[in-house]
């Protein structure tokens, strides 16, 4: 097959197949869905938050997991980068640190999915030295 | 940091933070100076030239969470590695451009890196903004932008959606003809 170079050339290939583009309903809520927040400020990204994301992104869509991944800000845990925020429908968010691409496969197989809780959360209660 | 692809990602959070609602990323390799120019420009509210002037101090930061803010000064600090420079145009209420130069065979600069995947992880995670990527080398220009792929492929950018790595592939071999590395 030729190399893609245009939006043209995709517009064909998405005729053709369905591709992972996918669309929500509208009026799905978020709140019914897994959500992942990668954080990714300077701290972040120097430590692979950008490898994390997509690995997430990609392991939850291919596992069959209805999840939204972004990206977020500093959370302050510039210590244990990368860190990642998980919320599953009706609990309370998680923030796992350290989250390489182990880590992340880890955090997706046991406890998105089984609800089992895994070693690397950073407790609730934590303060930073800095507080405003 | 180690690719510039990452500085653009960190840099570009400043855009977000900012509320912009549009986001120009431009990658120019200019043959005749031999410099590659790279440029975040904004339409967010904009810093007053007393922020403006502090942003490179990395004890400087407007996030609360902690006391120091290394995206700017870092990205500085490898531009003037690389024999080059950074600049920071803002105007409150209107938006603000960073820019930083490399000398385009200076054996300090950093690769280009994953651009693509960059600018698609902007993309994907604040459909709400209207993210535009420019690219020019001596080879020609390469452009895509948001409403482009929502015009032309007829689709939602949905928050935190895989786009096809198809269209990533895309970007990648327009990004190879250029010459861009």
């Amino acid at each position: 097959m030729s190399k893609i170079k245009s939006l043209a050339d995709l517009k064909k290939i998405r005729d053709k197949q369905v591709t992972g583009l996918q669309t929500r309903e509208k009026g799905e809520v978020a709140e019914n869905l897994v959500q992942v927040k990668v954080a990714m400020a300077t701290c972040g990204i120097a430590s692979g938050a950008k490898e994390t994301m997509e690995f997430m992104t990609e392991a939850l869509e291919k596992r069959g997991v209805d999840a939204i991944v972004t990206q977020v800000g500093c959370m302050g845990y510039c210590y244990a980068e990368p860190t990642v925020e998980v919320t599953l429908p009706g609990n309370e968010p998680l923030v796992f640190g350290g989250v390489n691409r182990e880590k992340a496969d880890e955090i997706i197989e046991k406890y998105i999915k089984g609800g089992e809780l895994v070693d690397g959360i950073i407790p609730v209660n934590y303060e930073t030295v800095h507080r405003k | 940091m180690k690719k510039i692809a990452l500085h653009i990602l960190d840099i570009a959070e400043n855009s977000i933070s900012a509320g912009a609602d549009r986001v120009l990323i431009s990658v120019m390799d200019e043959d005749s100076t031999r410099l590659q120019s790279i440029r975040i420009e904004d339409n967010g509210r904009g810093m007053s030239e007393e922020e403006a002037s502090r942003v490179s101090d990395p004890f400087y930061t407007s996030r609360t969470t902690r006391r120091v803010g290394m995206g700017i000064p870092l990205f500085r600090q490898h531009a003037e590695m690389a024999g080059g420079g950074l600049k920071i145009h803002s105007e409150e209420g209107v938006g603000t451009t960073v820019e930083a130069r490399f000398q385009l065979d200076h054996p300090d600069r950093q690769p280009v890196g994953d651009l693509e995947g960059s600018w698609l992880l902007l993309v994907s995670s604040n459909p709400g903004i209207e993210w535009e990527l420019r690219c020019e080398t001596g080879h020609g220009i390469f452009s895509i932008s948001t409403s482009q792929i929502r015009r032309e492929l007829d689709l939602d950018l949905i928050q935190g959606r895989v786009l096809t790595n198809e269209l990533k592939r895309m970007i990648r071999n327009n990004l190879d003809e250029l010459g861009l590395i």
